[in-house]
């Protein structure tokens, strides 16, 4: 196996300005030191809430935002002072699915046209038969090739995603960038759109990462799966490890309100108090700590270092085993 | 006696390529202190149904036969003006997006003593306690604070919080609440959900609960109701809608969501139906669903199913004939 994408103590910080000379007051630590590989041919998924970072991070990883510090390695080369062709060869190797698919297709231009968009962007399109390209890539996505004319306006939401996912898949990338790609779709929709991840990963051995605040779709679709909070990974791990072992208390939050279908469980123990902290004001020690019904002493001191608890599973809380306790009373059911 | 009761409602919309015949013939009840879960994708009629209850239709939308009954009485005969008495004092609402739903350039305070005033006819002192013990009653601490603030300066959830005590404030006997859930996080909606349970179980309200989500309805709903392109395809007792669902497209939404599974089996597909929802300018003759459905027979092209009676739940679907037809 080898790493597609290598990410190194990325961090994205935004400065907020204030008084007489607009000096910088102090910084909101959107994402804060977070490294992470991803092995080509899998998918390593990223859940978490509004204002956890996730979006941020998704974009610094695209390089449309500049990250404050750290390291971006994708396939085995560093693209920090990419631009011009360097940049298009990153571009070529990594494109992005964003989640509403309405906005993020031109209204103006057809559908063969936006999936050709960004083979043209880079210069390949010149020698090539146009319309056996576009009829191509809407058959990899399950799509007529009769499609080719219509607009952006006479598409289904489904529809609409699919193309966003074929106008991606026109450069060839070896990874995918989803962001919160099936939020804005419905559940019956959503399941044909996961479906045709997975087989288009199997198909052409294609690299996703995943962003969702949705731990049903991360659960179906995850090899790695990487918890965030307030800028930080708190957990990562293996689908299994996260899914059935957690080890902290916002992963045991996040599963128990993820509302996957079957009985409800009232377990107060893992209902979290409150709201996410405001950014420019981050509690002491670990951020978690004033929601958090595990918390100690030492949680609004300190905040907990990403401990290995066994088989590449990391955690970031100073009271895991109160945690892993307190799951073991309960596991997610396991159906299908 | 129930408190909402939906007869043969025929409902229709005008649009540029004709009318489209959402409604045919719908029937809903609602009892006291119930909460009915109405569940259905986009553009299935679930928001049409609610607001047609508060007479709250778009311009375009006309209601062509069968009764809203209210307490007994029709609310369809009733003037614009008794109807708007109904409304807010009887019927509250909560909608989606509790930012777009509080007005951003008064205070909370000053929004909530408004409504208590309009509805319920508190003044000064007297109102002021009464919008601090709603306040308190959803669970939002430091109340002076939070009837000081503009809608912007409180985040999502405490938002939604407003909404609810002002849902409350005229202690109605009915509540509409539009995907209350819907614009919150994970967490914040399971607070939310359990501040809703325990004012059920506090009040004396009875709820129609709209989304999109059957886990959410199953979490809090007495029943749920399923539709889909404008009809109620099946409706009965939540758990058991959700653990056996009886119609062909409960099954398919139940199924496609994706559940934790055993690593090996993780990344199996999802079964999904095929198709896309008809478009109800033209819908298909027969029933609605047949064009998706995995069980199509003969007869589901020709004619409209009835609703039959299985195992406490009504289903709308020829699968089932051999039961006892409801009407």
């Amino acid at each position: 196996m080898t790493k597609i994408l290598r990410v190194e103590g990325l961090a994205k910080h935004f400065p907020v300005r204030g008084g007489l000379l607009n000096r910088v007051k102090s910084r909101i630590k959107a994402v804060d030191d977070v490294s992470f590989d991803v092995e080509e041919g899998t998918t390593f998924g990223i859940a978490g809430e509004s204002g956890s970072g996730k979006s941020t991070l998704c974009m610094t990883i695209a390089k449309l935002i500049e990250p404050t510090s750290g390291r971006i390695v994708l396939d085995g080369k560093d693209y920090e002072k990419a631009k011009g062709q360097e940049l298009r060869d990153f571009r070529t190797k990594m494109q992005i699915v964003f989640q509403n698919p309405l906005s993020s297709l031109d209204p103006h231009m057809n559908v063969g046209t936006i999936v050709l968009e960004p083979l043209k962007a880079i210069g390949r399109l010149g020698s090539m038969d146009k319309e056996k390209a576009v009829a191509d890539l809407l058959e990899k996505v399950g799509l007529a090739p009769s499609l080719a004319k219509r607009y952006p306006h006479e598409l289904s939401g489904g529809q609409a995603q699919r193309i966003s996912i074929a106008r991606a898949l026109s450069v060839s990338p070896r990874l995918l960038l989803l962001d919160e790609p099936t939020s804005a779709l419905d559940a019956s929709v959503q399941a044909q759109i996961l479906n045709l991840f997975n087989e288009l990963q199997k198909e052409l051995g294609i690299t996703y990462v995943l962003v969702s605040h949705d731990l049903s779709v991360i659960g179906h679709m995850c090899d790695q799966v990487a918890i965030m909070y307030a800028g930080k990974f708190v957990e990562t791990g293996s689908y299994g490890e996260i899914f059935y072992s957690a080890h902290h208390p916002y992963t045991a939050a996040l599963l128990g309100s993820a509302h996957m279908v079957g009985p409800p469980e009232n377990e107060e123990q893992f209902v979290l108090r409150g709201e996410m902290p405001s950014p420019r004001n981050p509690p002491s020690g670990c951020t978690l700590h004033p929601r958090c019904p595990f918390a100690t002493g030492v949680c609004s001191e300190t905040y907990p270092a990403m401990v290995d608890v066994g088989g590449g599973h990391f955690a970031a809380c100073h009271n895991k085993q109160a945690v892993v306790a307190a799951l073991s009373a309960r596991v997610p059911q396991q159906s299908g | 006696m129930n408190l909402v009761e939906v007869n043969g409602l025929r409902l229709s919309f005008q649009t540029e390529r004709g009318q489209l015949n959402l409604f045919t013939s719908l029937n809903l009840t609602l009892g006291e202190r119930e909460i009915l879960g109405i569940v259905g994708e986009s553009g299935s009629g679930k928001s049409t149904l609610a607001y047609a209850v508060v007479r709250l239709l778009p311009g375009n939308a006309a209601i062509l036969g069968g009764d809203i009954k209210f307490e007994g009485k029709s609310l369809l005969s009733l003037k614009e003006s008794e109807m708007a008495k109904v409304r807010g004092k009887m019927i509250t609402m909560v909608f989606q997006d509790p930012g777009t739903s509080l007005n951003p350039v008064f205070r909370v305070g000053q929004q909530m003593l408004r409504v208590i005033k309009n509805n319920i006819g508190l003044e000064g002192e007297n109102a002021r306690r009464h919008a601090v013990q709603l306040l308190k009653e959803v669970e939002l601490a430091d109340t002076e604070h939070v009837m000081d603030s503009f809608p912007f300066e409180l985040s999502g959830g405490m938002q939604q919080r407003v909404m609810l005590a002002i849902a409350l404030s005229s202690n109605p006997r009915l509540i509409i609440a539009d995907e209350p859930t819907s614009a919150v996080d994970a967490t914040i909606q399971m607070q939310i959900l359990r501040l809703l349970r325990k004012m059920k179980a506090e009040r004396e309200f009875s709820m129609i609960l709209i989304t999109h989500s059957i886990a959410v309805a199953q979490d809090i709903s007495d029943r749920i109701a399923v539709m889909y392109a404008g009809d109620i395809v099946e409706e009965g007792e939540a758990q058991s809608v959700v653990s056996s669902p009886k119609h062909p497209y409960t099954q398919a939404l139940v199924k496609c969501i994706p559940q934790p599974r055993k690593p090996e089996e993780q990344k199996l597909p999802l079964p999904v139906v095929g198709g896309q929802v008809p478009d109800l300018t033209t819908p298909p003759t027969g029933c609605r669903f047949y064009p998706r459905c995995p069980y199509v027979m003969d007869v589901c092209k020709k004619e409209r199913p009835a609703n039959y009676r299985v195992d406490g739940a009504n289903v709308l679907c020829f699968l089932y004939r051999g039961g006892n037809e409801r009407r």
